[in-house]
């Protein structure tokens, strides 16, 4: 719970302290993006332009369905997002930070803090328990962690999933679920600003799915950005806003008004006999 | 700050989790080190055995040679010239005050036989004074006397390996064993020495009156070395310029002549024979740098397909915020934690070895520890030198494309 409330503290800041040309919104978004565009030079001269110009904001909160084709550039726009690449030009603003200027090092420390990253096959490491597997983003952290410290706030991300009894289990012994579970608690560790999921229940049945999707509305409604890729159209009713790109531009741009509750659609499910 | 700790940790995790790999990739460097401990810890005890043994054959030995002779020099044969003759022994001892005592030797590869037994042995021809020269005490029985020597009687002082070999550890004094027929009575028995410098076994002797072995045994009327001891270490510079002063004397060479003898200390002996084991270590120890080359290419090629391997996990490591150095870290500290494992277990083979070969070889061994702190750095330095390029490649991985790697 300590780590809801380090969040929500983050995000009551003043807007004006989170993006100082904050514009006329109720919040102030947490990431901007501005006239975007990412070419590939694959040689022999032939570049292709995977994304095209792109503006956007995503606020404090925010639920995105990012949707496209393959080959739309929503991959490409996700390494953007999650700072594991540059833009070929265009400004990219997250918390206010120009992360178009940073460097390698620096921008590995703003994705250590503000960044959780949810994998469509987990990424766990293997034969490494879940505790240690959510202790890992803590080891790179800037500030230096105490071993007892870092063992507390793990076992508390993994109390947070629901997983806190299974902290000594290696990846191999526990199920889909659980795995991504794992993961999501070792997004989470860090205290960070955006989740990015990509296709985070591709690997899952469908209770399973509307599980993750559950606590994905929880991580929300404390403040959270997740912005989710996704293949599948019915995960859009869960979340407020769906975004389709093809041809590296952005085809719709839709918010939803109600949003469907996850934990209700799986307690209609009920239980697998 | 990164946590030293989680990356031994986790590079200790990675060993273990292919042991078998691991104790293969080590097995280049093991070799290695074990191969340099032991062969520097038999040149040490080489070296230690000859150093006790300059002590143990007296401090105040000079030894002179027939002919020409050089120290670490090219013309040896000159041992073989006869210019030395038993009057030459004499008159060093008469004539020079620092000399207290000088034996001229004559040396004759012969069958002995005691009974229905017989083997194959050198005798030594040597004045009565020759085993305090040597400092070289009895077990049994007594030496010779001047009287015995004057009068060519047929007596003989044996080694321990006489009494083994000929007399199956009994008692021999008062025996007679015959050299072709001539019977010599056994009056002394003695003690046990061990290797020489040149390595062969110095208890398989007898020794007689060197008129004995002149006329009786040898036929040879020169004497192949003239032990001499000096009263005094102090006195070993001026008494080696009388003995060659009184030789050129005797031997009437001009001045424009070339000394037909060569005089020697002992300290100088043992000099070249320190020199042959040194370079012999040397180069013992170059083969088996070869050897801990070849043991760092093994590291680097496995480490290079644990990268490979791992591309993923170096993903997901790049992607929650590790930087490059701690992934150079993680993989270089893998190499070097492999490397010490090999270095360790070297030394421990290196030293069971050593301990053998001293055990069983009845060689005298001396573990260095320089060898040991030399091989454990080595292999460390092998480490660093050779995971570093697999290390630097893991460093450098675009983790996009490592997260996307199956």
């Amino acid at each position: 719970m300590a780590i809801v409330a380090a969040l929500s503290s983050a995000v009551s800041k003043p807007p004006s302290e989170i993006v100082p040309n904050a514009i006329n919104q109720k919040v102030a978004p947490v990431i901007r993006l501005e006239e975007i565009s990412k070419v590939y030079d694959t040689g022999g001269g032939i570049s292709v332009h995977a994304l095209r110009e792109i503006s956007l904001d995503f606020r404090a909160g925010e639920s995105v369905a990012l949707m496209g084709s393959s080959g739309s550039g929503k991959s490409t726009l996700m390494n953007l997002l999650g700072c594991l690449d540059r833009p070929s030009s265009g400004k990219f603003w997250l918390d206010a930070i120009e992360v178009d200027k940073l460097s390698r090092d620096q921008r590995a420390d703003l994705r250590n803090a503000r960044i959780g990253f949810i994998f469509q096959n987990f990424n766990l490491l293997s034969r490494t328990s879940a505790l240690e597997n959510v202790e890992m983003p803590m080891l790179y952290h800037r500030a230096s962690i105490s071993a007892g410290a870092m063992r507390k706030r793990a076992l508390e991300a993994l109390d947070r999933v629901g997983l806190a009894d299974r902290a000594s289990h290696h990846p191999n012994a526990l199920s889909g679920g659980q795995q991504q579970r794992v993961a999501i608690a070792r997004a989470l560790v860090n205290q960070p600003r955006i989740l990015l999921a990509d296709e985070p229940t591709g690997n899952l049945d469908s209770r399973t799915s509307l599980d993750v999707l559950a606590l994905f509305q929880e991580l929300i409604n404390d403040g959270l950005t997740v912005i989710l890729v996704t293949h599948e159209p019915e995960l859009c009713p869960f979340l407020q806003r769906t975004l389709i790109l093809k041809d590296g531009r952005i085809l719709r741009d839709s918010r939803r008004d109600k949003v469907g509750s996850a934990a209700e659609a799986r307690a209609a499910l009920g239980e697998d006999v | 700050m990164f946590k030293r700790f989680f990356i031994l940790i986790i590079a200790l995790r990675a060993i273990r989790r292919n042991l078998m790999r691991s104790l293969l990739t080590t097995l280049g460097i093991i070799i290695g080190v074990s191969a340099v401990i032991t062969m520097v810890s038999i040149g040490e005890g080489a070296r230690a055995e000859v150093e006790a043994q300059v002590s143990r054959l007296g401090e105040n030995v000079i030894l002179v040679f027939p002919g020409a002779r050089q120290l670490g020099g090219v013309s040896i044969g000159g041992g073989s010239a006869n210019t030395l003759t038993v009057e030459d022994a004499i008159a060093i001892r008469d004539e020079i005050p620092e000399v207290i005592a000088a034996s001229p030797e004559v040396r004759s590869q012969r069958q002995v036989v005691y009974g229905n037994r017989n083997w194959a042995t050198r005798i030594y021809g040597q004045s009565a004074d020759y085993l305090m020269i040597r400092q070289w005490p009895l077990e049994a029985g007594r030496m010779f006397t001047e009287e015995e020597v004057f009068n060519a009687r047929q007596v003989a002082v044996v080694g321990q390996t006489i009494v083994e070999e000929l007399f199956e550890g009994t008692n021999p004094i008062g025996e007679t064993i015959r050299v072709r027929g001539l019977p010599l009575t056994v009056i002394g028995v003695l003690d046990r020495k061990g290797m020489s410098l040149m390595g062969s076994v110095q208890d398989d002797i007898i020794i007689v009156p060197y008129t004995t072995g002149f006329q009786k045994i040898s036929g040879r009327t020169h004497a192949m070395v003239i032990n001499v001891q000096v009263f005094d270490s102090s006195a070993m510079d001026i008494a080696r310029l009388k003995i060659t002063d009184l030789l050129r004397e005797r031997h009437r060479l001009a001045a424009d002549q070339a000394n037909d003898f060569n005089v020697q200390t002992q300290e100088e002996i043992a000099a070249a024979a320190t020199e042959t084991s040194r370079v012999m270590t040397l180069l013992l120890a170059s083969i088996a740098g070869v050897s801990m080359l070849v043991g760092g290419i093994g590291i680097m090629n496995i480490m290079l397909v644990s990268v490979t391997e791992r591309t993923r996990e170096i993903g997901i490591r790049l992607a929650v915020g590790a930087h490059g150095k701690h992934i150079l870290l993680q993989f270089l500290v893998e190499a070097v934690l492999l490397s010490v494992i090999g270095g360790l277990l070297g030394i421990a083979i290196g030293a069971i070895a050593t301990h053998m070969v001293g055990f069983y070889g009845n060689m005298p061994v001396v573990i260095s520890e320089n060898a040991i702190v030399a091989a454990f750095t080595v292999s460390a330095l092998v480490g660093i030198s050779f995971g570093f390029f697999p290390a630097l490649k893991a460093s450098r991985l675009n983790p996009i494309e490592a997260l996307r790697h199956e």
